[in-house]
């Protein structure tokens, strides 16, 4: 895990003694997904403080996907896939486990899938529920996240309190609630297997979308608000200067995430 | 212990081949005038080689 400057990513950044595949931090607490060493594969969540010692572990179920904490840094998620990785979300058949933790103690506060899920009014639970991909609001109780049943995606907005998850919107993959808390930049499914997805911002008071016209491929991550105007995200190697105004950032980077 | 204010945290190295975009959401009165940023200071392991953005001309998301 490295840092950057964000008014001046040519300065020298620092190197941490963290490994890490994805990372989330804020309020002074961080999580690190990473897989540890030996024959077989296993995946820890390493917390860290804001000088970047190691504290609580959580072992992981599965290959790490996403993972957010909240602003307030009370709550992190993880998302593992627990099968289905080599095609990742793009797959026909996959299985993901989302999970709470606190942040303070590492402990596991649920698994999204213990949250009871309404749908025009109406309870809505089947077998091939799964959660991924959670963004967390200013206030800490309140979470967006993606569910997939019976071939859809939707939008879930949840209340970690009340153990509550409420179906808003269809077809939207890994969402991201922008600082201001007014629209989420997310995934949505556009094609086929090969190109299957297009950024696309929702504005959360009219509930209207609009796709991102800074980037026109296929991207397969969660993204990250860089400002209230700005979105940052990984890609592989490519000019992305031909299909809109994105701009290389940062260069052999991925999973990135402003410290604000 | 390094200034994190106003940083970006990345999973990286040099054998990754991939990097950061970065890209307009909406129309934007641009990018807003800066105070001279901290500095982060190497904390361990070695420098690793960066790019820096450029100015983005303000354009619609539609």
């Amino acid at each position: 895990m490295s840092l950057a400057s964000i008014e001046d990513p040519d300065a020298p950044f620092g190197v941490t003694n963290l490994e890490c595949d994805r990372i989330a931090y804020a309020a002074g607490r961080g999580i690190c997904l990473r897989e540890t060493g030996g024959l077989l594969s296993r995946f820890e969540a390493v917390l860290f403080d804001s000088a970047f010692r190691p504290g609580a572990t959580v072992k992981l179920d599965g290959n790490p996907s996403r993972t957010r904490i909240s602003p307030d840094g009370r709550f992190g998620a993880i998302t593992v896939f627990l099968t289905g990785q080599a095609h990742g979300y793009a797959s026909a058949s996959f299985s993901t486990k989302t999970t709470l933790l606190e942040m303070s103690s590492g402990t596991v506060v649920s698994d999204l899938e213990q949250f009871q899920t309404w749908r025009d009014g109406e309870k809505f639970s089947a077998a091939d529920f799964n959660f991924w991909g959670v963004t967390f609001a200013r206030d800490s109780n309140t979470l967006y996240a993606s569910l997939w049943s019976a071939k859809k995606t939707y939008l879930v907005g949840g209340d970690v309190a009340a153990r509550k998850l409420t179906v808003l919107r269809e077809n939207v993959e890994c969402p991201s609630l922008s600082p201001d808390n007014r629209r989420i930049a997310f995934k949505k499914r556009v094609g086929g297997d090969l190109a299957p997805w297009r950024f696309y911002v929702l504005d959360l008071a009219t509930m209207t979308e609009h796709p991102l016209a800074a980037e026109a491929r296929s991207i397969d991550d969660q993204i990250e608000w860089f400002d209230d105007s700005h979105v940052l995200y990984g890609a592989s190697r490519g000019p992305v200067d031909a299909g809109g105004p994105a701009r290389a950032f940062l260069l052999q980077a991925t999973s990135p995430i402003v410290v604000r | 212990m390094p200034r994190l204010n106003r940083t970006v945290l990345v999973s990286g190295g040099l054998a990754l081949a991939a990097f950061l975009a970065i890209g307009f959401t909406l129309a934007s009165p641009g990018r807003r005038a800066a105070p001279a940023p901290p500095r982060p200071e190497p904390v361990a392991g070695g420098d690793v080689a960066a790019s820096g953005t450029q100015d983005l001309a303000p354009t619609r998301a539609d």
